[in-house]
């Protein structure tokens, strides 16, 4: 490799819209069951590379053949993952947009609010807050909103008669993306026998991703949080606060 | 005009910075290959 002619501002240019592409590709492959597929990928590249510098031809052909294959394979098999991919293309932006912490603040106070009316009124809730994984597959499966979040709309969306209030609802900083979702159920056999579907979902989901689920019994008013597989009951509105807040500061 | 307040440059850098290193060594890897083949004169 010519050191001098890597360097130069075309050279440059060129990696970094590469980079860009690259970087927006696995981005987005990090949300969906594909996210598998970046291991292989890199493997794949970076073998193609070595077997070049090396001087190894037929290996080299050999890869390449391979790697062809891969791409149609990956096409052919992703294909649903890949058009929303490219539907969804330029929506991230390039910069790292930090919420207000004022905003993140009356959020968890509008939740904490939330939790607390619905608890003592015994209306089931089944709220989760996503972190780096998305959920996209789950908010594929409900109602989509992008409403701003407020303790008033959660406790409307979850009031027994709303048409939206089965399922789970899921949040995104500020705002409530989805709501009626279908959340996968745990099947942890370590999970109380007297656990209902709600709270099993709840964990379920903390399971598939790295979401902070809230979740409010129906049968006592009772908050449980989800993390990652584990559910830690009868919390009260400021253990809630503080838990939320401890965990979603630490995601950022 | 709000958004440009709220831009951390220090997060952009850290926010999945493993996965933009990964990116960025790909993108040089790609090149790399790519003009290798052109230099050759293979057909890609």
């Amino acid at each position: 490799m010519d050191l001098k002619a890597f360097l130069n501002w075309k050279a440059i240019l060129e990696v970094l819209i590469l980079w860009v592409v690259v970087y927006r590709i696995f981005l987005f492959l990090k949300g969906t069951k594909a996210v598998y597929l970046l291991r292989g990928i890199f493997i794949l590249v970076v073998s193609l590379f070595v077997f070049q510098i090396l001087g190894l031809p037929v290996l080299t052909k050999l890869l390449t053949y391979i790697f062809t294959a891969f791409i149609v394979l990956v096409v052919i098999i992703f294909q649903p993952e890949l058009r929303e991919g490219l539907i969804h293309l330029g929506k991230r932006h390039v910069f790292y947009i930090e919420p207000k912490r004022e905003e993140i603040e009356k959020i968890l106070r509008d939740m904490v609010s939330a939790a607390g009316i619905l608890s003592r009124k015994k209306i089931g809730a089944l709220i989760a807050f996503t972190r780096e994984i998305g959920l996209k597959k789950y908010i594929e499966s409900g109602v989509v909103l992008n409403a701003d979040f407020s303790s008033e709309l959660l406790q409307n969306i979850f009031y027994p008669s709303s048409p939206l209030h089965d399922g789970g609802m899921i949040v995104s900083g500020t705002k409530i993306v989805a709501a009626s979702c279908l959340f996968p159920l745990s099947d942890n056999i370590n999970l109380e026998k007297t656990l209902g579907m709600r709270h099993r979902a709840g964990v379920g989901v903390s399971e598939n991703s790295d979401a902070i689920v809230v979740i409010v019994s129906e049968e006592n008013g009772s908050i449980s949080l989800a993390i990652n597989g584990q559910l830690t009951g009868n919390l009260t509105p400021n253990d809630l606060f503080t838990i939320l807040k401890g965990q979603l500061s630490k995601s950022r | 005009m709000e958004f440009w307040k709220n831009i951390s440059i220090k997060k952009t850098v850290t926010h999945n910075f493993w996965l933009k290193v990964g990116s960025l060594i790909i993108a040089m890897i790609i090149r790399s290959y790519v003009l290798n083949e052109m230099i050759q004169g293979v057909k890609i």
